[in-house]
């Protein structure tokens, strides 16, 4: 082995600060840090998403985001590699759309998650046909504008909510999205989305408002968030 | 038994000098050879075994690696390999990674690609070293050494960043997880990104956490910076206190942004990052004296781009690189079409390793009136105009060969359009002899068509 002053692999304290993103809330954007504990529990959370898709080891998927977001797919990066889920990664502006177009065409994909409303628009202006394009997809997850647009060209699609720093997921019939209960509390304040941390995190939110309104409904003893 | 160890001077067990983070960083040329013959000569079996492209270029060329016992046989008879051939292979073989893959698709975790300037992007292939994903490892051909941006701990360990810094992090997410490298060396990485709302937040978060890199700056990014100086008389000197080191990547940095940077405090702080043949990507050292090859990861070549002859010693050329520990999808004599000046001269730093300068891509340059002319040799030219000061342009590219200089170039506010255009002629001819035939666009539009931290410097219409 070369010798080295590596420390290898660095260790941080379960609860310490290991990376730090931001979140976007109403009263506007606040720091986001995340423990190596929270990462592991929101990545336990993530493996339960893919299930809940249907996806399979070796089933490759196609994960869309900005840089600025990967405090929140970083639990779902983790998952897919617990899982042997190969992903491939795109950004989510318009000015990605050929790397998401070349994925798409060029690899059995599995699934999608975060297809972005510009991603969808231009990919829909090059011409291609949404029925045929994602239609040998066991998934597409969507932001919810580029949900209802894919639903209205009769391709099923989940719909991804981003409630501050969190990902909740609402399947293509219905009946609000699950996000996880064991982590994070939603609520609707005077009609609005809002947030709490429900463990003890690095960075502890109480009733942050999100700025999406909608409303919490109690389905099958669960929370779900219905966006309104 | 690893020649690095086994030939340094120093016993495996001894502390490595503090400045260098691996000891093999300043090991003598003639080992530092040796252990790339030791590496190339196994990564050619492993390669010829796994990869299609490979085997196919070999074998259409009537070489085999049995034929190939030196670096001097591997420069005599191995055939090149380049973008063009890769993206032939993928489309003849319907084969997305183009015939470069060495590990069976199942063993793949994740895949990050290249901008695709040029075409569908270049895909850049990992696989990780633990299943959960929080050891921040991915394990190369070689024990101990990590596959993915290989180079980039030592490089930020040569700036002085060390375990508990902040390290603030710009990147696109389709590279791949970069804050995973920054984890190896036990630094916190703050997430950001390159689009304009989050220039706020870098302001912020660096009053807050007191961060110790930027990781990385760009044009248009600088050029927001400066906004927020000028409109709302943020301090940037008090900004950027604490950094020990702001990386600057995606494109050259253009002398007015150096001193720009320079003015808020940052002299001898800035530091360049470019590419490295598509294998990893090279920095500058504290000496800021070229990008340093990290040559027991690969094995640079010098290649003149019209002939494909090899150029013997340091010069210019074409950078040419063959991957020494990728074991999942390694390019082996692979002419990267940017063109380098190479030196294997001492640097200063203490480390043995090559390093080079890029001069620009061989894809990029036009000919016009007899005259080579490349994005960089107008690029001050186009900030010396005030109302066009952050260097947003592009050079129209129709082929190599044009009949004028045709350039769009970016503007901010709403300045008198005639007046402009007359000083950027005058300001281009000076620096390059030619009259520019030039369009101007606003800013806005320019930042639209690339990843937020570029845009591509030339343009086929």
């Amino acid at each position: 082995m070369i010798p080295t002053n590596h420390a290898t692999p660095l260790k941080a304290p379960a609860g310490a600060p290991w990376i730090v993103g931001v979140a976007h809330f109403a009263c506007g954007t606040l720091p986001y840090p995340l423990s190596r504990r929270d990462i592991e529990r929101d990545s336990a959370w993530a493996v339960t998403v893919y299930e809940r898709l249907g996806l399979q080891a070796g089933q490759m998927i196609h994960l869309i985001g900005d840089g600025a977001e990967e405090v929140s797919w970083w639990p779902f990066e983790n998952a897919a590699m617990r899982l042997h889920i190969p992903w491939i990664q795109a950004e989510s502006g318009a000015f990605d759309t050929s790397r998401t177009d070349m994925v798409i065409r060029r690899f059995k994909l599995q699934a999608i998650l975060g297809l972005s409303t510009p991603v969808l628009d231009a990919l829909l202006a090059l011409g291609r046909d949404p029925r045929q394009f994602f239609g040998g997809l066991r998934a597409v997850v969507a932001a919810p504008a580029a949900a209802r647009k894919l639903a209205a060209l009769s391709v099923p699609a989940w719909t991804l909510l981003q409630i501050g720093p969190v990902f909740a997921f609402e399947p293509p019939a219905g009946g609000g999205a699950r996000y996880d209960e064991s982590e994070w509390r939603v609520d609707a304040i005077d009609g609005e989305l809002a947030l709490s941390s429900v463990n003890a995190r690095a960075a502890p939110f109480a009733k942050l408002r999100s700025g999406l309104r909608g409303r919490v409904e109690i389905v099958d003893s669960e929370r779900r968030v219905f966006l309104e | 038994m690893d020649p690095s160890t086994s030939q340094t001077p120093s016993p495996p067990t001894a502390v490595v000098e503090p400045r260098f983070l691996d000891a093999v960083e300043t090991l003598p040329r003639p080992q530092l050879r040796a252990l790339q013959e030791q590496r190339l000569l196994r990564m050619l079996r492993y390669a010829y075994e796994r990869s299609a492209l490979l085997r196919n270029n070999w074998q259409a060329a009537g070489v085999r690696p049995d034929d190939i016992r030196s670096i001097d046989d591997f420069k005599r008879l191995a055939p090149f390999t380049d973008k063009d051939q890769i993206r032939a292979f993928r489309d003849e073989h319907d084969d997305p990674f183009g015939g470069l893959l060495c590990i069976p698709p199942e063993e793949i975790s994740f895949i990050a690609s290249s901008s695709g300037t040029t075409g569908d992007p270049t895909l850049f292939t990992w696989r990780w070293g633990s299943s959960d994903g929080m050891d921040p490892q991915c394990p190369g051909i070689e024990a101990g050494t990590s596959n993915f941006w290989p180079n980039t701990p030592r490089d930020l360990w040569q700036m002085g960043v060390r375990a508990g810094d902040y390290v603030v992090l710009l990147a696109n997410r389709i590279r791949g997880p970069v804050f995973r490298v920054l984890e190896r060396l036990g630094t916190i990485p703050i997430l950001l990104s390159y689009h304009p709302d989050d220039t706020h937040a870098f302001v912020e978060m660096s009053r807050r956490y007191r961060p110790a890199v930027l990781f990385t700056a760009s044009n248009p990014f600088i050029y927001q910076l400066e906004l927020l100086e000028r409109d709302h008389g943020v301090d940037m000197r008090e900004v950027f206190t604490s950094y020990k080191a702001v990386m600057f990547a995606g494109e050259p940095m253009g002398p007015r942004n150096r001193r720009l940077l320079e003015g808020w405090g940052l002299i001898g702080r800035i530091y360049n990052q470019t590419a490295f043949g598509d294998i990893a990507v090279a920095h500058e050292c504290r000496e800021h004296e070229g990008m340093h090859a990290h040559e027991d990861f690969a094995l640079v070549e010098l290649v003149d781009p019209q002939t494909g002859a090899l150029i013997e010693g340091d010069g210019v050329g074409e950078l040419c690189v063959t991957s020494l520990i990728n074991d999942v999808d390694p390019l082996i004599r692979y002419r990267s079409g940017d063109m380098i000046r190479l030196t294997t001269e001492p640097c200063a730093c203490g480390r043995s390793s090559a390093r080079f300068w890029t001069v620009g891509r061989s894809g990029d340059e036009v000919v016009v009136d007899g005259r080579t002319v490349l994005p960089m040799d107008v690029w001050a030219a186009v900030e010396n105009v005030d109302d066009t000061s952050a260097g947003l342009f592009q050079v129209i590219r129709t082929g190599r060969h044009m009949p004028a200089l045709r350039m769009r170039v970016g503007y901010g506010g709403t300045p008198d359009l005639a007046a402009v255009q007359a000083q950027l002629v005058e300001s281009v001819q000076r620096a390059v002899g030619l009259i520019a035939e030039i369009e101007l666009v606003p800013y806005s539009e320019l930042l639209k068509i690339g990843p937020r931290n570029k845009i591509p410097r030339t343009a086929k219409q």
